[in-house]
């Protein structure tokens, strides 16, 4: 019985030990982990919105105090809410989407475009980065990754600046329509203005990266035209 | 025989210790990847990227080093019963910690590394040296054999790196030493196959090198 005891208390206090430790290092290490996080995904705003001197060498090198500095500058945060759905099935749901601007003040001179975060499951993991489309909300304007894990050489390519120009310029909306959508084709196909085409050996990335970009596109477009005030015919 | 003493540098005596001597044998005799065939899912994983594999391999002798420290040092008070969770237990609490610096202080690395990082709990050195070696010696002769199979597990990933990153991306560090066409930048050495294929050829010299000796012993 005493054996017994002394098994339960040593497991105890070694737990105990384990869960002081721990919470100690969490307090000590977050606070780090998380800048590094707000860090690169304020980088990749700039990044996406194609602000001047900005690039992915850049945003990893750079202190926050800079990325922020550069922030406050260029962009102006915008969140909305959208409605989804109609009668009593609509929800509402909260969509911020960025504003670039090439210097201070903001005015309708220096606006670049708009950026939005597209995330989603990739192949093997979370894929996360910034679509960027011009004022008049019709074409891309820019497109970068900062989170993936796809296979290296094929899905992984999504990174590269070869492929992420394919995007420049390509129509945000199917043609004569109003309806967002751009299309990730298999490379050697004929391109329609709102097509690009996808990495070869890479369909799996490709297919999960056209769903959640359209998915989010949509939702952005939404947005930004109850932002605006414009419908697609103004 | 006393010439020869005389003779030996003092740094190369130190090795003949106890000490030194259960260190070097971890590095090279029993080496775990070489002899014992372990902890070769990290050598897999993270070996296409020499920076990654540094990383990598630092955080393994870190916890090695730490976690069967202390296993060592509470061996006498842990139950017999229980000597497993324990060293679980103390193992997964500092990669965790391990886990947390890395994704503070070298974040992209963290991003390439991912799951592979938490993963050293389940690394078989670890757990290995823990029942076979930290649970039944003392503290400092704990830190010399951890430190030594550390460096064993090491010395084959940096090898292993050193093949592949070179011919899977034609960089050195992240530097490049090859120009960049697709001749030299085989896809086979970015993926785990080519790590087996290496790591395969790496086991095959360094066994014909290692002399053998307690294999005739093995059942």
């Amino acid at each position: 019985m005493k054996e017994r005891l002394y098994v339960v208390g040593f497991m105890i206090v070694l737990g105990l030990v384990a869960a002081i430790v721990l919470t100690a290092a969490n307090a000590l290490f977050k606070p780090l982990y998380e800048a590094n996080k707000e860090r690169e995904a304020k980088g990749n705003v700039l990044i996406a919105l194609g602000i001047e001197g900005w690039d992915k060498t850049r945003v990893k090198t750079a202190t926050m105090e800079t990325i922020k500095t550069a922030f406050d500058e260029h962009i102006e945060e915008v969140t909305v809410e959208i409605t989804l759905g109609d009668g009593a099935g609509a929800t509402t749901k909260p969509v911020t989407f960025y504003k670039g601007f090439s210097a201070k003040p903001h005015t309708d001179e220096t606006f670049i475009g708009y950026a939005f975060l597209i995330t989603g499951a990739g192949f093997w993991d979370r894929i996360s980065g910034y679509l960027a489309v011009d004022p008049a909300v019709e074409k891309v304007i820019g497109i970068t990754f900062y989170e993936d894990n796809e296979t290296p050489g094929l899905g992984h390519k999504i990174n590269e600046p070869e492929w992420q120009r394919l995007w420049l310029g390509r129509s945000i909306f199917k043609l004569g329509t109003d309806k967002p959508w751009i299309g990730i084709v298999p490379p050697g196909t004929a391109l329609k203005s709102n097509e690009v085409h996808a990495i070869s050996g890479a369909t799996e990335t490709s297919g999960a990266l056209q769903k959640f970009a359209n998915s989010q596109l949509a939702e952005f477009v939404i947005a930004v035209r109850k932002h605006t005030g414009k419908s697609p015919s103004e | 025989m006393a010439d020869q003493v005389a003779t030996t540098p003092a740094f190369l005596k130190w090795f003949k210790t106890k000490k030194g001597a259960a260190m070097i044998e971890q590095v090279w005799a029993e080496n775990p990847i070489f002899r014992q065939i372990l902890g070769i899912c990290s050598a897999l994983a993270v070996t296409n990227l020499l920076r990654n594999t540094l990383i990598m391999c630092v955080a393994l002798i870190f916890v090695n080093v730490c976690a069967n420290m202390i296993i060592s040092a509470i061996r006498e008070f842990t139950p017999r019963r229980t000597r497993m969770i324990t060293q679980v237990l103390i193992i997964a609490t500092f990669v965790i910690i391990v886990d947390l610096m890395i994704k503070a202080f070298a974040y992209e690395a963290s991003k390439q590394m991912g799951a592979y990082v938490g993963l050293i709990i389940t690394n078989c050195i670890i757990m290995g040296r823990a029942e076979a070696f930290a649970s039944k010696n003392t503290v400092s002769m704990t830190f010399w054999d951890a430190l030594g199979s550390g460096l064993g597990y090491s010395v084959v990933l940096i090898a292993v790196a050193l093949i592949r990153e070179p011919l899977g991306f034609g960089t050195l560090f992240g530097y490049r030493i090859l120009p960049e066409t697709p001749i030299f930048q085989w896809q086979l050495m970015v993926l785990p196959p080519g790590a087996f294929i290496c790591l395969g050829l790496l086991v095959w010299i360094g066994r014909s090198l290692i002399p053998e000796k307690e294999e005739a012993a093995a059942p």
